[in-house]
């Protein structure tokens, strides 16, 4: 516009005029409701960052170009621990890079499928208003570019994702992102915001085993995931990737959800949603626990972190979580406050038939009925049972634990160097820093409410199955432990 | 520097044209019986008709092709037309001695494009496989192991990067047909790869074959849940012929008397 | 009438030949020497066809009068090419339409440019058959119908971006795109799509005639 000096006032006038109608259609800013686009000045490089990071806002006052240069890179790298798999990914990280534009910007969006790919690709950005949202325009083979430009038109929290056929599998291996339209003057202000997305993975192999996995077609099909993980791999943002705040901060986490299949439960273990963006859009509702966020879909979600601790972002379907890997954490740094959360306070029997409330033994009323002695055989077979109700949900399947939050039981240091036998440990519970196998865990777990003849079987199991030395446990052991330490 | 470069191609190439000719036998073909097949993009009728063939039994290797620029300067690196062949024509051959570089001989050569593929063909007396052809030809199981599920298993492993070792023509597997590494080693261009199946007379047809990557994809395949082959179609949609790509090569067909 | 403005549209082309067409033809076999020994100043001029244009193309077509043509013929004029068949029933009648239109706005300027239409149908669209087809859509002798072979119709369809599959029921299935080409056969613009609008093809080609 500055260029054209002769044509200068009358342009200024059309600016003035522009900018009087986007005044006027900015009462609902977030909306498409006119027909006259704001005007662009200058041009930045957009930031991209991988989860669990965000880039900061556009530093523009006024509407801009904003190139957005993404690669997608296929590449081998971990799903968990001990596994691998070959990813197709936006920006060479699953979830791809993060995108934060304003609404009414102009965004050059730059594709580059990088020449060692195997695979044609292109991007559906949920946020274009245009066809295929710019699937049909980058359709690009390994070693191309593509370039098209779309005006920001909706504000919101979008996915995108590659839509090349067969969409299910690159979908599958990893080619979804987020891309944030916010409001031309910013979200308001936080103390932080982080990138987490659920998604799920279909692999040959089982949970867990090792080896560079590939892709299942049939479990896709069947919906079957061995794998649902927050930012692209089990443990990502967990133990020492922990995303951290302090006491007294506010929090947004921007959600998104790249399916292929399920729908995420989205729950924080210990906090609960000030404010919650439903599906990523302007409305947002209030005090809000466990939000739904649909593959392909996304929210945005506000607290503040009252109290110091781990909290555990899950996918509340909960067997995703502790089974299948869909735990992102936030460590909450900083000093106690009692008025919001004492911890445990005193812990007592209820015993409803009574009308003294005692201070005893748990379980008493089974513990004193009957000590039977049982083969290996039996205490097996119980022990089996019993670790599949009462530990696989944290200790996992063969004792393997969740790398960073639930230790091993499997051929445990801990376990062994205790002279208890693990007695204590069910009967009591457990918190605090402990170190397992050379892992740090800082995590709680309850009291079991279990027989003294069950603690026995269970134990028997732990010790034989999960290789911590074997051995047969009885249940008068277990009773005399529990005398000795009323 | 043009010039140097061509005038050294000839000396070093009748070099390699001697040790091509140790090493490979290049252009050996095999005659494929002709029959009804199920295509994996339907068309009008779920049967296509394949008329008896002849196909190279091994992809073109680099010093196949070094035989070919040899002899048809104007497929060289420096002289190709950006209309036939992009930028990275060949870019695996070191530039500056053209023909000699750093590739492995027996290797398949890549970084080439459709019209130098039909070119090379056209200089062997043959042409480029139809898509349905090379198709026909890539169903046949490995000798070795004749089960769909080891078929399936050479294409997953090498979908998931598993085969990035296996290089040469000739190394992987050789089907019940005569043919070797149809999969796993490289993708492989077709003479009528932009070729596309719609409606009739095009009145639905968006430009892209959007059918290729929307959901629409799922109801012209028969087969939705064989993702090698989607991938293997939407690779070609992303095609153009002067794409020269590194993972991309060719071999030869001939139609059978 | 018709064939009057063929013949003018001839006489044009010989001298837009004249003018510019002496190109490097790549490796043509068959260079008619009538072209490259009478003007040889030309030809220095000339032999720098761009790496992209697409009259790089060899091969010989004929025209709906049965003439022998070749793509760099067209050197020297805009062109606006696309490709279609003459038993097709939706599509390319709207695609000619679309054309028409392009010509219409074209006004006094349309005489300045060729429309060349390429059959994908070499079985069935002979010069005559195309012929009639020029007649019957009443187009002007600056149209031109080609008729070749399948492999160099299948060698330009590449060139253009134009997908196309023949259908058993003889029919074809294909891409619908109009393309700009410059003086030297480079494409400056190519639309997609059928009853799309004249505006840009005609925007692409004023600008190539000033």
């Amino acid at each position: 516009m500055n260029k054209l000096t002769s044509t200068y006032k009358p342009m200024l006038f059309l600016g003035a005029m522009a900018l009087i109608l986007m005044a006027s259609c900015n009462s609902h800013s977030n909306k498409k409701g006119s027909d006259v686009l704001p005007l662009i000045k200058g041009e930045v490089v957009a930031e991209l960052t991988a989860a669990p990071f965000v880039p900061p806002p556009i530093d523009a006052k006024s509407n801009t170009k904003v190139v957005v240069e993404l690669e997608i890179i296929e590449r081998v790298m971990r799903l968990a621990d001990g596994v691998e798999y070959n990813f197709w990914t936006f920006g060479g990280v699953v979830p791809g890079k993060f995108i934060r534009v304003r609404q009414g910007d102009l965004v050059e969006f730059h594709l580059h499928n990088h020449p060692d790919n195997m695979f044609p690709h292109n991007i559906d950005l949920h946020a274009v208003t245009g066809p295929g949202g710019g699937a049909e325009a980058t359709l690009i083979a390994p070693g191309k570019s593509a370039q098209f430009s779309f005006r920001a038109l909706n504000e919101g929290l979008y996915v995108y994702h590659c839509a090349t056929a067969p969409v299910g599998m690159h979908v599958a291996n990893g080619m979804y992102g987020l891309i944030l339209v916010e409001p031309l003057e910013g979200m308001p202000p936080v103390d932080h915001e982080f990138y987490v997305m659920q998604s799920e993975f279909y692999t040959t192999g089982k949970f867990g085993e090792r080896g560079l996995q590939e892709f299942d077609m049939q479990k896709a099909l069947d919906e079957r995931p061995d794998y649902v993980v927050m930012n692209g791999a089990v443990g990502a943002n967990t133990g020492e990737n922990a995303m951290i705040v302090n006491v007294g901060e506010t929090v947004r986490l921007y959600l998104g959800n790249g399916g292929p299949n399920l729908v995420s439960s989205f729950h924080a273990i210990g906090e609960i949603f000030d404010k919650v963006y439903i599906e990523g859009g302007s409305l947002y509702t209030e005090n809000v626990q466990t939000t739904l966020i649909p593959a392909g879909g996304s929210a945005i979600v506000e607290f503040k972190c009252e109290v110091p601790g781990t909290l555990h972002l899950v996918d509340h379907s909960i067997f995703r979580a502790f089974n299948k890997g869909a735990i992102a954490q936030i460590k909450v740094v900083g000093e106690e406050n009692y008025d919001v959360f004492t911890g445990l306070q005193k812990e007592t029997v209820y015993l409803p038939e009574g009308s003294a409330i005692q201070k005893v033994g748990k379980e008493r009323t089974e513990a004193v009925d009957e000590a039977p002695v049982r083969t290996l055989e039996e205490r097996m077979e119980k022990g089996r049972a019993l670790y599949t109700q009462n530990c696989l949900a944290c200790h996992m399947d063969q004792g393997r634990g969740v790398p960073g939050v639930f230790p091993p039981l499997y051929n445990s240091d801990f376990l062994q160097a205790r002279d208890d036998k693990g007695i204590g440990i069910i009967l009591e519970g457990l918190q605090g820093e402990i170190t397992v196998n050379g892992n740090t865990y800082n995590n709680i777990m309850p009291a079991m409410q279990m027989s003294d003849d069950n603690i026995a079987s269970v134990m028997t199991y732990i010790f034989n199955e999960l290789n911590n030395g074997g051995g047969l446990l009885q249940a008068s052991e277990v009773r005399e432990w529990r005398e000795k330490n009323q | 520097m043009r010039s140097f470069g061509f005038n050294n191609l000839w000396l070093i190439s009748l070099l390699w044209l001697y040790s091509a000719l140790l090493y490979s036998q290049s252009g050996e073909m095999v005659r494929i019986k002709g029959g009804d097949y199920m295509p994996f993009i339907k068309g009008q009728t779920d049967q296509v008709l394949v008329n008896s063939f002849w196909i190279d039994t091994k992809a073109v290797t680099n010093a196949d092709y070094l035989q070919f620029v040899a002899a048809n300067p104007q497929w060289s690196k420096s002289q190709v037309k950006r209309i036939f062949a992009d930028e990275n024509y060949l870019s695996h051959w070191n530039l500056e001695q053209e023909g000699t570089g750093r590739f492995a001989e027996l290797a398949p050569v890549v970084n080439v494009s459709w019209f130098a593929a039909q070119a090379y063909c056209e200089w062997q007396g043959k042409r480029l496989p139809e898509l349905h052809e090379w198709e026909f030809a890539a169903k046949a199981l490995p000798v070795e192991n004749q089960f769909y599920d080891s078929l399936q298993r050479i294409i997953s492993d090498w979908y998931s990067n598993r085969l990035r070792n296996n290089f040469e023509v000739g190394s992987l597997y050789q089907n019940t047909y005569g043919a070797w590494d149809m999969h796993g080693l490289i993708w492989e261009w077709v003479y009528d790869f932009n070729s596309i199946t719609m409606n009739d007379d095009g009145r639905n047809q968006e430009e892209m074959p959007e059918g290729l990557f929307c959901g629409s994809a799922s109801l012209n395949a028969n087969d939705a849940t064989d993702y090698a082959s989607f991938v293997r179609f939407a690779f070609r949609t992303s095609l153009k012929g002067n794409y020269s790509l590194r993972r991309l090569g060719f071999r030869c067909a001939k139609t059978a008397d | 009438m018709k064939k009057e403005t063929i013949v003018l549209l001839w006489i044009f082309g010989v001298m837009a030949l004249n003018l510019t067409s002496c190109k490097d033809k790549g490796f043509s076999e068959t260079e008619p020497a009538s072209c490259c020994s009478s003007s040889p100043i030309m030809e220095e001029a000339v032999t720098d066809l761009p790496d992209l244009s697409v009259y790089h193309l060899e091969g010989s077509w004929k025209n709906q009068l049965g003439e022998q043509v070749e793509m760099i013929d067209f050197a020297g004029v805009p062109v606006v090419l696309t490709m279609f068949f003459s038993h097709c029933e939706y599509a390319c009648p709207l695609l000619v339409h679309d054309i028409k239109e392009v010509e219409n706005k074209l006004e006094n300027r349309k005489d300045e440019v060729i429309f060349v239409l390429v059959s994908f149908d070499h079985k069935r669209d002979t010069p005559e058959r195309l012929k009639l087809y020029a007649e019957s859509q009443g187009v002007g002798g600056n149209w031109m119908f080609l008729h070749g072979s399948a492999s160099q119709i299948k060698s330009l369809s590449v060139v253009l971006g134009i997908n196309y599959e023949e259908l058993e029921n003889g029919q074809f299935a294909h891409s619908n795109r109009k393309l700009v080409l410059d003086r030297d056969g480079v494409v400056v613009f190519q639309q997609d799509g059928l009853q799309t609008k004249a505006e840009p093809v005609v925007s692409a080609l004023t600008k190539l005639l000033h």
